[in-house]
């Protein structure tokens, strides 16, 4: 046992050097540590962005595509699907709802989505949670909107606010607005981590009433323009839905509902499970979570090479110490387990450090982390997967050390007793 | 053969009595011709012996320190230490005889830095045989040598020895290759680095150390009012044929 304690006297001799390794080597296992909790937090959050609905149908497009749009709100769709068709999909035996949602319009980049109440009863993301008001309430009246948190957050929204949907899906309206028909804000969400709050929610009525008059394409003109009083009047019932989300009676049903839709012969529609196509996405961003976890780890490459570094540079004040422990009888072994030790104490202070750093930082940080970026991170010392990170950190760690702990062996085995130089 | 084995046997008999026998030593640093060597005839230390060795710079001493102490391997002949052969020895048990048979003290520096008194001088019995004794027993060897040289005050004990003056560290080293009692100290100029007054008080605590020991002791030394105490004074030039390429050996 000399040879640990003398290690470990050792670098509390040389402790602001020892300090300084240890800390890097700990914020390099904190950066790591990060990035693999954000890594599988980002992709828990993302593949549970819906949770609940059994399937997806939009107008026939890749899994991705329909994907992207009906749950991101990121590009358009090729079609809508008609209003006759979502009457003959919630018709079907094995459905239990369907929510149906429209998309096209805008606010102030912010995308517009149409939808029915029902949207806040079974819209479900990560771990099943149900959507909730931080203010306000459902929309109840024609002319009222539910914004999510972002966009109550970046605009400075409130309840009560008035809103002008724009039409089309830019981020500038080039004045093709509804202005004539303003919403007020009637409910905020809280944040949810998903696409939700960043979303204005509508009635699917409100959509058609903003479009009285549009069916040229264009905004209406002379005679063609309605007050929202006089639109209020008119049969605002649906007539195309963008997409719907779907949720049977049993998941035992799933496949069949789906083959059956992407067999519908009236209209050319298709549907996705979302899970596959979660899956799907996944991979494409998977290189991303690699390319930062590649970043980390060379983050922690550096670290270790700046212990070996600072150990090798001390080598050569340490050659006297070496020969002392030489005439005592220490072997060469010795002097290499020596080096080795120092290591190893440096390298597992450090990784303690960074995952009880991490750990704190998760912990008192987690709450805030989860309403500001929508990441769900698990409160875990370590998971398995950073369990065998940080053993690979320690490996690592003494393989590199094995450099300056051979060094110091051959210069005990050429000192000797006498310092050659 | 009867003859011979019989001659062997009685060389070996005497190189047994003897603390170091050296025959025929031959060691170069490389293989290089032009590189520094070694040679020695024959070199005969007796038990119990004070010897002083004297030489130039450069003119081997150390090397064959540490050709005694095992640290180096001649190329030819032999050295016997208290009857074992080094140059059969394994590196190992090199080692380990070194830890069981020598105490060293260096000129200076003989001190870990970051050790207490009472720890660098427990370190020499860390590596030897008595490595198995508990730490309270270890740490009462030290503390009674440690009392023996003046050095028992239980705060100095504690000290780190990078707080101690330089006679106090040589004194310290001396602690540390007397404690595990071995039957050979060898002290490479210690000192060098003291004035007149304490070299002299010095060598006075190696030679009552060595009495109460009964230990061999060989000492490097330059000062000649200082070797003309020992037992013996070894010319190393007298000893051997030199071919001094390199200098500070």
């Amino acid at each position: 046992m000399i040879i640990p304690r003398l290690a470990l006297q050792s670098l509390r001799n040389r402790r602001i050097t020892a300090l300084l390794t240890v800390l890097s080597i700990a914020l390099s296992v904190v950066l790591l540590l990060g990035v693999e909790k954000i890594r599988t937090g980002a992709k828990t959050s993302f593949l549970n962005t819906i949770a609940g609905t059994d399937l997806i149908i939009g107008a026939r497009a890749g899994d991705v595509q329909l994907l992207l749009y009906a749950v991101f709100r990121i590009g358009d769709a090729t079609a809508n699907i008609t209003w006759q068709t979502v009457e003959d999909i919630k018709a079907r035996p094995e459905v239990k709802w369907v929510v149906p949602i429209a998309l096209g319009d805008s606010h102030r980049g912010f995308r517009v989505m149409g939808t029915t109440s029902d949207y806040f009863d079974h819209y479900r993301y990560r771990r099943n949670q149900p959507l909730e008001f931080s203010s306000g309430q459902r929309f109840d009246d024609l002319f009222e909107a539910v914004i999510g948190h972002k966009v109550a957050q970046e605009l400075g929204y409130q309840v009560g606010s008035e809103i002008v949907v724009a039409h089309g899906s830019g981020r500038v309206s080039l004045g093709a607005d509804h202005g004539d028909k303003p919403f007020r804000v009637s409910g905020i969400l809280k944040p949810t981590g998903t696409p939700v709050d960043r979303t204005v929610h509508l009635e699917m009525q409100a959509i058609e009433a903003i479009h009285v008059g549009w069916e040229k394409g264009s905004a209406p003109r002379g005679d063609d323009i309605q007050s929202a009083e006089q639109v209020r009047e008119l049969d605002l019932a649906p007539k195309s839905a963008t997409a719907l989300y779907v949720g049977l009676k049993s998941r035992m049903m799933t496949f069949s509902l789906q083959r059956w839709v992407n067999t519908y012969p009236q209209e050319a529609i298709s549907a996705i499970l979302p899970g596959v196509a979660f899956g799907q996405l996944w991979k494409i961003l998977g290189n991303v979570e690699m390319a930062l976890l590649a970043i980390s780890a060379m983050v922690v490459v550096t670290a270790l090479l700046g212990m070996v570094t600072s150990v090798l540079g001390s080598l050569n004040e340490r050659r006297r110490e070496m020969a002392i422990l030489r005439s005592v009888g220490a072997r060469p072994a010795h002097v290499f387990g020596l080096l080795i030790s120092e290591a190893a104490a440096l390298v597992v202070t450090g990784i303690c450090l960074g995952v009880i750093v991490s750990f704190g930082i998760l912990y008192f940080g987690r709450s805030m982390i989860e309403d500001q970026l929508g990441l769900a991170l698990e409160l875990k010392l370590t998971t398995a997967l950073e369990a065998k990170l940080l053993l690979a950190i320690f490996v690592g760690g003494m393989i590199v050390s094995i450099v300056p702990a051979m060094r110091a062996y051959q210069l005990s085995l050429s000192d000797g007793l006498t310092i050659r130089t | 053969m009867r003859v011979a084995a019989a001659t062997a046997a009685a060389e070996t008999d005497a190189a047994a009595a003897a603390a170091v026998s050296i025959e025929d030593l031959r060691f170069r640093f490389s293989n290089d011709s032009h590189s520094f060597a070694l040679e020695i005839s024959s070199l005969k230390i007796e038990i119990g012996e004070r010897v002083a060795l004297v030489g130039p710079s450069g003119s081997g001493k150390s090397t064959l320190l540490g050709l005694i102490c095992g640290i180096l391997t001649p190329s030819n002949g032999s050295i016997n230490v208290f009857g074992q052969q080094l140059e059969k020895m394994s590196g190992r048990q090199r080692d380990k005889f070194r830890a069981d048979t020598l105490g060293v003290i260096f000129q200076q520096l003989n001190l870990l830095p970051y050790l207490s008194v009472l720890d660098n001088v427990i370190l020499a019995l860390e590596f030897s045989h008595q490595r198995h004794l508990t730490a309270s027993q270890k740490q009462e060897k030290a503390r009674y040598l440690l009392d023996r040289l003046g050095l028992g005050r239980t705060e100095l004990a504690m000290q780190k020895a990078a707080q101690l003056s330089v006679g106090q560290q040589q004194r310290v080293a001396a602690a540390r290759a007397f404690v595990g009692a071995p039957p050979l100290i060898i002290a490479d100029e210690p000192t060098s680095a003291l004035d007149e007054d304490r070299q002299s008080e010095f060598v006075d605590l190696l030679f009552s150390q060595q009495q109460h020991n009964q230990a061999t002791l060989l000492m490097v030394t330059h000062n000649t009012r200082l070797a003309a105490r020992f037992d013996r004074v070894l010319e190393l030039a007298d000893l051997c044929n030199l071919d001094i390429t390199e200098g500070g050996r």
